[in-house]
């Protein structure tokens, strides 16, 4: 499902570059997986906004490339997570896990429960 | 591997796109413009789409540039660049001009003036840059000359008589031997900036 919604796009706004660490950082990825993942799990609504970010992170030295072939023939770009990236994950996946639960509790505190 | 970029569909989105990022450095533009190309080539060679397809799945050229902001971050400068005047300084402009602020007062004394004009009718400098470039310094390089060889009198008052003229003392002379070649560069320095700014804003071939 995609949140097409503002409050959907701000979180997506908020949390994408992380997912695209997360995904990475389970196995090596080039640029269509990764975009078809996001996509898949509603966190990209359009595909081409993630190579501005791929770059950006390549940039900060979070992610880096190599060349591989490909099944079609000619070498293809894949993104590995690097120690920075990693380190950047981890530090996001602590930060969220207290956001989540403090979001979570507001809510159904406010809600009696029931979402 | 099939490459679709001959297709028109795809390089006027990729021509779009590349437009919206060329106030990029040319190195982050391509990396961008090489990974929606590799996206493209992969995605059609996935099959199962068709090229109008992936190309709506890329999302709008202007949804891609929206991708460069941080979030956190104001929307940075580059991502909306300032509209350009519609009147752009040509490169022949900048270059007469750099030489004429520093060189010009060679020409019949008056060359320096024409290079000031020419800074501030130019369209590619700041404000501040173009205060810089009139101040620093006057006349150019003849101006430095004759700032470190000008003679300065000093007037001597004495009770008994007249302001008398003291004796002829050039300024720089007492300053160590670097402030006058620091003084003698100034303008060069101050005009290869200029040059250098006025040409890095020129136009830009999309």
């Amino acid at each position: 499902m995609v949140l097409n919604d503002a409050v959907g796009s701000n979180l997506r706004k908020g949390v994408l570059e992380y997912c695209v660490l997360a995904m990475i950082g389970q196995d090596e990825m080039y640029g269509l997986d990764i975009a078809n993942g996001l996509q898949q799990r509603g966190l990209l609504t359009s595909e081409g906004t993630l190579y501005p970010l791929l770059a950006r992170l390549r940039r900060n030295g979070q992610v880096e490339t190599s060349w591989r072939d490909s099944s079609q023939g000619a070498p293809r770009r894949y993104y590995t997570l690097t120690d920075a990236g990693r380190e950047s994950l981890s530090a996001f996946a602590g930060v969220w896990d207290t956001f989540s639960a403090a979001v979570t509790d507001t809510l159904e505190s406010s809600t009696g429960g029931k979402p | 591997m099939k490459h679709d970029f001959d297709n028109p569909e795809v390089r006027s989105y990729l021509h779009a796109v590349e437009t919206r990022l060329a106030h990029l450095p040319a190195d982050q533009s391509e990396e961008i413009l090489f990974g929606m190309r590799e996206h493209i080539v992969d995605a059609l060679a996935r099959g199962g789409q068709s090229t109008a397809e992936v190309l709506i799945s890329l999302g709008s050229p202007d949804d891609v540039v929206a991708g460069l902001a941080i979030p956190g971050m104001p929307v940075p400068r580059m991502a909306q660049p300032a509209p350009r005047p519609a009147y752009q300084s040509s490169t022949l402009w900048v270059v007469a001009t750099a030489i004429l602020l520093p060189f010009g007062a060679l020409l019949a004394g008056v060359g320096w003036l024409f290079g000031v004009a020419g800074l501030w009718m130019g369209t590619r400098w700041k404000v501040w840059e173009k205060i810089m470039g009139t101040v620093l310094l006057p006349g150019g390089v003849l101006g430095s000359l004759y700032l470190l060889v000008t003679p300065v009198w000093s007037s001597v008052e004495s009770s008994s008589g007249p302001v008398s003229p003291g004796p002829v003392e050039p300024v720089v002379p007492m300053l160590p031997v670097i402030s006058a070649v620091v003084v003698l560069c100034l303008p060069v320095a101050v005009a290869v900036y200029l040059l250098v700014a006025g040409l890095r804003r020129g136009p830009r071939q999309g």
